[in-house]
């Protein structure tokens, strides 16, 4: 291990902070910010679906289809996950449950991409 | 003159067979990856053992001669274990992750040790395969993932890194490396 090993090491993991620091900043935001949260569902970069996730109070399950197989999704306390899947990998399956804006999941052989998103309203007129 | 051009000819051959035998030693250990049970719930981290003998051949080849035992590399693990869809993914990826790994050898000029190369090779392999996965979702949120794999990059890197430097010392013991390099 050399000197410039370690400047590599250290900047690469300043980079990923960074990214983690600005998804968290984001998340934070909308949820203190009393804004809508919803999840879009992409299946071959085509919107599929939309689901609410702030009022549902009662758990369902929905098929995404494609022409690649299936996907079950299950709703519940105010996130989802997936649940099923025909997929040979299963990534999708052991992403487990997700209910921050910004999280994804991602199916790769069915090309189906959850994501959860969020409204953030500027909201500066309390702190300045 | 006779001898010089038998003697060219058998140090050709002997890089041909070392070259073959670092492909295959590539195969069995893509296949022992599969073995291991290791899942981290992201698209795409593995431990990325096979950038194991891509390193090493980046240290005893030409440029040329290592590009050609990478593709061979790619095309038979897809061949064997993979499917088209694999073989877009580990292209991306381990072409991205080639060239990178040839620009830091050349640009920090012994000044990064093998640890450094191979985190930058596990990272961008990592890039590679995001980008054509977006490519082919047609979706690039997907990139949402790259700062995970930018940390499982690291420490596969480093395990890679210390493997190859142990590898490269121990084959600059034996006499094959003297053979190559005439």
């Amino acid at each position: 291990m050399k000197k410039l090993d370690l400047v590599l090491i250290v900047m690469i993991l300043t980079i990923a902070a960074v990214f983690f620091g600005f998804n968290y900043y984001k998340s934070y935001l909308v949820e203190n910010s009393n804004s809508d949260i919803w999840a879009e569902i992409y299946v071959g970069g085509e919107l599929n679906t939309v689901i609410p996730l702030k009022n549902g109070e009662e758990d369902y399950e929905i098929m995404i289809e494609s022409d690649d197989g299936k996907n079950v999704v299950k709703v519940h306390n105010q996130g989802l996950e997936v649940i099923e899947a025909d997929c040979p990998d299963h990534i999708c399956e052991s992403s487990g449950f997700i209910d921050k804006p910004g999280q994804i999941i991602v199916c790769l052989p069915h090309k189906v991409v959850v994501e959860i998103k969020g409204e953030a309203k500027e909201d500066i007129n309390g702190i300045s | 003159m006779e001898l010089a051009r038998q003697e060219n000819q058998l140090s050709r051959i002997h890089k041909l067979v070392f070259i073959a035998i670092l492909v295959s030693q590539a195969l069995v250990l893509s296949y022992i990856e599969r073995l291991i049970p290791l899942n981290f719930y992201i698209p795409g981290a593995k431990l990325g053992l096979a950038n194991i003998v891509t390193l090493t051949s980046l240290y005893l080849f030409t440029f040329r001669e290592s590009l050609f035992l990478v593709l061979l590399r790619i095309m038979m693990t897809c061949f064997i274990v993979g499917s088209f869809a694999s073989f877009l993914y580990s292209f991306a990826g381990g072409m991205l992750s080639f060239f990178a790994m040839y620009l830091f050898i050349k640009i920090s000029s012994e000044k990064m040790s093998t640890i450094g190369i191979s985190i930058v090779g596990g990272v961008f392999h990592n890039l590679g395969q995001l980008l054509m996965a977006a490519f082919i979702i047609k979706n690039i949120r997907i990139l949402y993932y790259l700062p995970f794999l930018m940390l499982t990059g690291v420490v596969t890197g480093c395990v890679v890194g210390i493997s190859v430097k142990y590898l490269l010392r121990y084959l600059r013991s034996t006499n094959i490396y003297s053979k190559l390099k005439r």
